[in-house]
């Protein structure tokens, strides 16, 4: 039987826990301006606050022995702790990312991949995601019979992408990049793509064999089972499943965000950046397909984007037209390389990355995905957007024809694109800031161009807002209704 | 000369780029453009005056650091779309209109405030000209002179251009 200390020991516990809980509170509804991912965490943390309340409750009425009492309160105080942890992360402001509305068009994108996932857009995701793991694992081993762990995280998202962005990059059309590819992870997984090098990689096992017999001198026993060259086979796997991933994400975010993506590779061209990795490299060698393959896959996934006619293909837009395919073919030339020798162990890798990307994509291209950002709204909608920006008008509507004075909503996709295009033109006289280390700029020079291209980035991710808003206007007007109204007249 | 509503409207459809007026996003072109003027809506840029600001003056005459000094003295912050802003009796902030303007050389304007907002006791601008050429966001200095704190909403039609050709 639970004595009267124990009782008052619960009592002080359920104290503790309803501090926490409006401890937590405000920081809820901090986040709740922020991002409606992050606010689901927060509903989280509350909702197992009320969970453990209420099987404190539960305790009071129920019969333990004294032992079974202190061990139960001794769980739930280290779940408190964590909790308490946690919540004290939310309480950071400097955790938060400040532009969230400039990211609003992933969270639309991701429901269209998986309307169970949701996004997490934090700085510090790492640590986020480890102590969300953490809380789950320990929720898994205090929480009672009777709590069910459903119970617990009933509407809860499936899936989290957790976007780690690093906030002083100012460089927008890189940030939505960058965010592509990552997303591009997500629909991997999604798609379930991870079994495709375990298809493959057995299908090289006579070629692997050889490279097993030559490296450790002794030949497998295939027919019992052979522990070293399963771990053998199992190091391969990991090589090649990483390296594949990684391009499979590039080609997603291809998909996404069209030619783009290309700014995602920024390294390019710096000092210190390398084509291919070497065997040195270490981990980054072993786990990363080489930029030039990710460049040569990145020109083939976003082909379909420059063939064809552009809408608004004027005499000047023709010269850009030309620009860019010419731009596109002079890297695909330039880093077209002899095939991989497949003698050599690093290029029977190559080989087999090869392979699996090849059959990945013969399987993705047959899907019909609602996200993909279509390469027709590309050449229908580029010049004219860039044409916009060039006169300084910011590039959120298509005017369809010159007598409409209200256009639609430009695509953000679009939009993204068509200030790449004006990158790539404008780059060396206004937005190169990459060479500051050359010393061939000044100071003043280098703080003028960040100025241009800060004030740049305000313009495109401004552009992408109102295109947002003006397309909400259209879909829904009634849901502004309120806001949109006049202040109540004043009665004479 | 003061714009009449089809002349606006034609000006909005011109073909040639140095001479269209943009106004963009024009939501609802019906509701927005007036008789002689258009209104335009509230941004979601505010930049606030802090109470507290340990300095003891702003002497404009005084350049040296004037930009830290109005960094102590203001602070942006940016409302979600949908959520309220309050602006309390006697406060001042700088907002900005949703809709980026571009004006042609024949083109300038005033900033006027729009009556209804007016009675509440919301005042809108005081710097109010517009000249030919201009592009950007329009920014209003937003008082309240009123006794009780008003909520505002980015996107709520806050103040109205009332547009003038200009002489060669």
């Amino acid at each position: 039987m639970a004595t009267r200390d124990s009782k008052a020991a619960i009592h002080l516990l359920a104290d503790k826990i309803a501090s926490i809980r409006s401890q937590a509170q405000p920081y809820a509804d901090r986040i709740k301006q922020a991002s409606p991912g992050i606010v689901k965490l927060a509903i989280h943390e509350i909702r197992v606050c009320n969970a453990l309340v209420r099987y404190l409750g539960d305790l009071l009425v129920g019969t333990f022995s004294e032992e079974d009492l202190d061990l139960e309160v001794s769980k739930i105080a280290h779940a408190i702790l964590i909790l308490a942890r946690t919540t004290r992360f939310f309480a950071s402001d400097d955790n938060l990312i400040n532009h969230y509305d400039s990211l609003s068009p992933w969270e639309n994108l991701v429901k269209s991949i998986s309307a169970d996932a949701d996004v997490i857009i934090r700085s510090q995701s790492a640590y986020e995601f480890e102590s969300y793991l953490e809380i789950r694992d320990m929720l898994e081993r205090i929480l009672p019979l009777d709590v069910s762990r459903a119970d617990v995280f009933r509407g809860f998202p499936k899936h989290f992408i957790v976007l780690n962005i690093p906030i002083v990059q100012a460089w927008n059309v890189l940030h939505y990049a960058l965010l592509a590819h990552e997303i591009g992870h997500f629909i991997y997984n999604v798609e379930q793509l991870e079994q495709i090098p375990l298809a493959v990689v057995p299908e090289y096992r006579e070629r692997l064999v050889e490279f097993f017999k030559r490296e450790r001198g002794t030949t497998p026993d295939l027919e019992a089972f052979d522990d070293e060259f399963s771990r053998f086979l199992q190091t391969w796997s990991k090589v090649i499943t990483s390296r594949y991933k990684e391009l499979m994400s590039d080609t997603f975010g291809a998909y996404i965000i069209g030619p783009c993506i290309l700014f995602a590779l920024r390294d390019f061209g710096l000092p210190g950046f390398r084509l291919d990795f070497a065997p040195g490299d270490g981990e980054r060698f072993l786990g990363y397909p080489s930029f030039r393959k990710r460049f040569l896959l990145l020109l083939q996934a976003i082909r379909p984007f420059t063939e064809g006619t552009f809408r608004t293909e004027t005499a000047d837009n023709k010269r850009a037209v030309r620009r860019l395919r010419r731009f596109l073919k002079t890297w695909g030339l330039a880093l077209r390389q002899p095939a991989a020798a497949a003698d050599d162990r690093y290029g029977l890798i190559e080989q087999i990355v090869d392979e699996c990307v090849t059959r990945a994509l013969t399987k993705v291209s047959a899907a019909n995905y609602p996200w993909r950002y279509d390469a027709a709204l590309y050449r229908t909608e580029l010049f004219e957007l860039y044409n916009r920006i060039l006169d300084d008008i910011p590039p959120n509507e298509i005017r369809n024809g010159q007598a409409a004075a209200v256009g639609t909503p430009a695509h953000w996709q679009s939009i993204l694109n068509a200030a790449w295009l004006y990158y790539l033109d404008f780059r060396t006289e206004k937005f190169d800031v990459f060479r500051w280390n050359d010393g061939k700029l000044s100071e003043d020079t280098i703080n003028h161009r960040h100025k241009s291209l800060r004030r740049f980035n305000d313009f495109v991710t401004r552009s992408i807002e109102l295109s947002i808003v003006h397309e909400r206007f259209l879909k829904d007007k009634r849901c502004l209704e309120g806001i949109l109204d006049d202040p109540v007249e004043i009665d004479d | 000369m003061i714009l009449s509503r089809s002349t606006i409207s034609s000006l909005l459809r011109e073909a040639d780029p140095e001479r269209r007026l943009v106004i963009t996003p024009l939501l609802d072109e019906a509701e927005q453009v007036g008789k002689a003027s258009v209104d335009v809506r509230l941004g979601n840029e505010f930049v606030i005056v802090n109470k507290q600001t340990g300095i003891l003056g702003i002497d404009p005459l005084r350049r040296t650091n004037l930009a830290q000094r109005l960094m102590k003295y203001q602070r942006q912050m940016k409302i979600p779309f949908g959520s309220p802003f309050y602006l309390h009796p006697q406060d001042f902030c700088l907002a900005t209109t949703l809709e980026y303007l571009a004006f042609p050389q024949t083109l300038a304007a005033y900033v006027i405030g729009r009556s209804s907002w007016g009675r509440l006791g919301l005042i809108i601008a005081t710097a109010t000209m517009i000249e030919p050429g201009f592009k950007g966001t329009l920014v209003l200095e937003l008082a309240n002179v009123g006794s009780v704190p008003i909520v505002l909403y980015p996107m709520v039609r806050i103040a109205q251009l009332v547009l003038h050709s200009v002489g060669k």
